[in-house]
């Protein structure tokens, strides 16, 4: 049994330590009775890891990565901020336009994605969004998200940031269900 | 004769020599001192920081249906306030894991609820545990935080499949994610 003075410690401890986003180990399945009677305490998510969880991870996945039909994060994403339109198509590609996130909590929650999933693959001088650059990419639509993606990811390998297409490919299957 | 404001005057003047004669005027500034100290503490207190939150629809609900954290067979247990479906505890499985011959769904919804027991709100993903007829016991229906069919990532009319090797849906699983 451990004392209520050394629960509080630990959880003060695991608190302060815990608000940096997924971490590895996930609650997933935690016992009720360990929130009870061992005031357990989990990592915290706040501001833009909250935004993610609620907002993306259902389908991305808390560590960046899922199934082959939702294109991946982690070490990825951030080629596509080597280029304008990659820029651009971040902002555009229909689920992040469409979000009720407000433009500036999407420029957190956009800049918090490429620092935690693909920090390696930003360009050296890579600028962070901004609420204002959000506002503007917004107001442009995709009409067509998968042409888009094809133009952004050739326009990519030519520019030598990818060595091919398939390094930023994903499953697109219609029909698969 | 006094005119009416002249009474009001000689009324208040009396309360307030009245009152000055009574207490010290240290004892005035630490009245309002210690008013001014406890309306910084009350938000403080777990109390105060739950009715700031009494707009989120998972604390609503929470009230609502007496949540609880005993047992996950029942509609009002805690996790479910966002769930739409049958419960897994019911068939064979948790609250988190998938009863035998069905698989967790890699997709799913994220939503949050409270926690009786602490007081504190938890991310609760929603994940479909599929491959395996519908199993038709426990059905519950929790909405909160839900959105509208347009808004697909945040509703649970929608079988929460995608991604499996099979789109059938079995029963509703409701894993913490993480504490908010």
């Amino acid at each position: 049994m451990q004392s209520p003075m050394a629960s509080l410690v630990l959880a003060i401890f695991f608190s302060a330590s815990a608000i940096a986003g997924p971490s590895a180990v996930q609650p997933d399945d935690v016992p009720d009775v360990l929130i009870r009677e061992k005031r357990t305490v989990l990592p915290r998510v706040a501001g833009a890891a909250e935004d993610y969880s609620r907002n993306c991870q259902g389908c991305h996945g808390h560590l960046g990565v899922s199934v082959a039909e939702v294109p991946a994060l982690r070490s990825r994403v951030g080629y596509f901020t080597h280029t304008l339109a990659g820029r651009a198509y971040l902002v555009q590609v229909p689920n992040v336009l469409q979000s009720p996130l407000s433009d500036a909590r999407l420029a957190g929650l956009l800049n918090w994605l490429l620092d935690e999933y693909s920090r390696e693959q930003l360009p050296p001088d890579f600028q962070p969004y901004t609420a204002d650059e959000i506002a503007a990419l917004r107001s442009t639509r995709i009409e067509s998200v998968i042409e888009r993606r094809r133009e952004v990811v050739d326009a990519l390998v030519r520019a030598g940031v990818v060595p091919d297409a398939s390094a930023l490919s994903f499953s697109f299957a219609p029909g698969h269900y | 004769m006094f005119s009416g404001l002249q009474v009001i005057d000689k009324v208040f003047e009396t309360m307030s020599r009245r009152t000055a004669q009574k207490i010290s005027r240290r004892s005035f500034v630490a009245r309002i001192g210690a008013t001014l100290a406890g309306a910084a503490v009350l938000p403080v207190l777990p109390v105060a920081r739950k009715a700031q939150a009494a707009e989120d629809p998972g604390v609503e609900w929470a009230k609502r249906v007496e949540a609880q954290t005993k047992d996950p067979r029942a509609c009002n247990y805690w996790r479910y306030c966002s769930s739409d479906g049958y419960l897994c505890s019911c068939c064979g499985g948790g609250p988190a894991t998938c009863p035998p011959g069905s698989t967790p769904s890699p997709t799913s919804w994220v939503g949050s609820c409270l926690n009786p027991d602490d007081g504190k709100m938890y991310l609760i993903a929603y994940r479909d545990c599929c491959g395996k007829d519908s199993c038709a016991q426990c059905g519950c229906l929790g909405t909160a935080g839900e959105m509208p069919t347009y808004r697909p990532q945040l509703n649970n009319d929608i079988i929460w499949c995608f991604g499996g090797s099979s789109m059938v849906y079995h029963c509703s699983s409701a894993a913490i994610v993480g504490q908010i």
